[in-house]
């Protein structure tokens, strides 16, 4: 029994993969964003969504515990090369863990566990917005400097603030149990005909 | 055996230890987090950015180096030029395009050469020196190796949908999307499964300790970039603390 409950290298290989795909899925929705500040707020509706497509694919691989949890440390560890800083760390990590608990508690095969605990995974979006909240005044300085239009700073700074930020969360979570009816939907429609599910 | 390592010494003139490599990209991280507009920062900056460039070079990859100052030099003229003549939504957006290959250089080009120059082999042995759990390095390794691998297989599928006329989806959102991602997610997941396969013939399953081939250590040369890229990264937060920006 405890064999079967340690992770493997097959298992380690499927994290990889994933990972790969959620970076590079959420990395092409980041950069559409400097298009208009309502995309950038919209970072929470939108990728938990579309990246709930190969999550749910992910998820129908997960057996065992840990395999979310280090998912989230590598999604942490991109963020911090990619600029994001330390201060997401914790919550992107939390998300990861509480969503492996969740989908444990439904011994990764119940479906409304899965569903909970992919929007609690989501949360680790809402990590990307902190240097926004947090370094407002210099960060809005900068785009100034670089020649952004200030009405276009203006209105995102208005959208995203320490204020909003709950809502932002909230918006994670409800995105992300949207994200995972679609991509339920989507692994049904195309891969169980091909009986990869 | 004996013939990779002699591959190796005529590859390139420097080679770095993966773990410098580590090392410059987590200063990089730093880097990248403070924007820096004007100022002797700006001018470390431009330094830094190209000191990887350098290291490509030398390493027998000087295409590397060639496209990524072309890039650099063409995002710097295109975002000058647009701050004085463009304006309106392409403005933006070709603005948008120059902040984000300027902001993020470094790590780019920093990315780019360390997964052009470590081989997995190597990177697994410098985890194992930095004990770093298995589980993580292995999972790491598999995911710097399936970047490019998920580039060529979604040139694949563009092919593919070219040859069918069906570029653009029919101009529906939801159906751009299905239309990339289902083809790519059914060529990873057989993509994955011959992957483990080949790591299971490997051995790296097996419970006891694994051994590795690759001569890694530090030399004086990763003394030496290391140190340099310590000291410019802190006069890089040095002068722009002066300038009141804040960091984390």
């Amino acid at each position: 029994m405890n064999e079967k409950k340690k992770l493997q290298a097959r298992d380690f290989i499927t994290i990889g993969i994933f990972t790969a795909i959620l970076w590079i899925v959420q990395l092409v929705i980041m950069y559409m964003g400097y298009l208009s500040p309502f995309i950038v707020a919209g970072y929470a509706v939108m990728i938990p969504i579309v990246t709930g497509i190969p999550m749910m694919l992910y998820y129908a691989r997960i057996e065992k515990f840990g395999m979310l949890t280090i998912t989230s440390v590598i999604v942490a560890i991109l963020l911090f090369i990619f600029g994001m800083g330390l201060a997401g760390t914790p919550i992107t990590i939390g998300a990861g863990i509480g969503a492996d608990l969740i989908a444990r508690s439904g011994k990764y095969k119940s479906k409304v566990k899965t569903v909970l605990s992919y929007g609690f995974f989501s949360l680790w979006v809402s990590a990307s917005y902190l240097p926004l909240v947090i370094t407002a005044d210099a960060y809005k300085e900068s785009l100034l400097e670089g020649g952004y239009d200030a009405s276009f700073i203006d209105t995102l700074f208005r959208i995203v603030t320490t204020k909003t930020y709950p809502i932002i969360i909230i918006c994670c979570f409800v995105s992300g149990i949207i994200g995972a009816f679609i991509g339920k939907a989507v692994a049904k429609k195309n891969f169980e005909k091909a009986g990869i599910v | 055996m004996e013939t990779s390592r002699k591959e190796k010494k005529t590859n390139g003139w420097i080679h770095l230890d993966p773990r410098t490599k580590l090392l410059i990209l987590v200063l990089f991280s730093v880097v990248v987090m403070i924007d820096v507009v004007d100022g002797p920062a700006l001018i470390i900056r431009i330094i830094m950015t190209f000191i990887p460039v350098f290291l490509v070079c030398l390493e027998g990859k000087i295409h590397i180096g060639a496209r990524f100052t072309v890039l650099y030099i063409l995002g710097m003229w295109l975002q000058s030029y647009t701050q004085k003549h463009i304006d309106g939504v392409v403005g933006m957006f070709l603005l948008f395009l120059c902040y984000m290959i300027m902001q993020f250089a470094p790590t780019i080009i920093m990315v780019w050469y360390c997964i052009s120059t470590t081989r997995i082999s190597e990177f697994m042995a410098a985890m194992n020196r930095l004990h770093t759990p298995q589980g993580l390095a292995i999972s790491i390794a598999v995911m710097m190796r399936f970047f490019p691998t998920l580039g060529e297989e979604y040139r694949y599928v563009r092919d593919a949908m070219r040859m069918r006329g069906i570029q653009f989806g029919g101009g529906k959102v939801s159906r751009m999307i299905t239309y990339r991602m289902i083809p790519l997610l059914f060529s990873t997941i057989s993509i994955g499964d011959e992957l483990s396969a080949a790591a299971v013939t490997r051995g790296l399953g097996a419970p006891t300790r694994r051994t590795n081939v690759c001569e890694i250590g530090f030399h004086k040369k990763d003394f030496v970039i290391a140190i340099v890229m310590f000291v410019l990264t802190i006069f890089y937060v040095y002068f722009s603390l002066q300038k009141g920006n804040v960091i984390l």
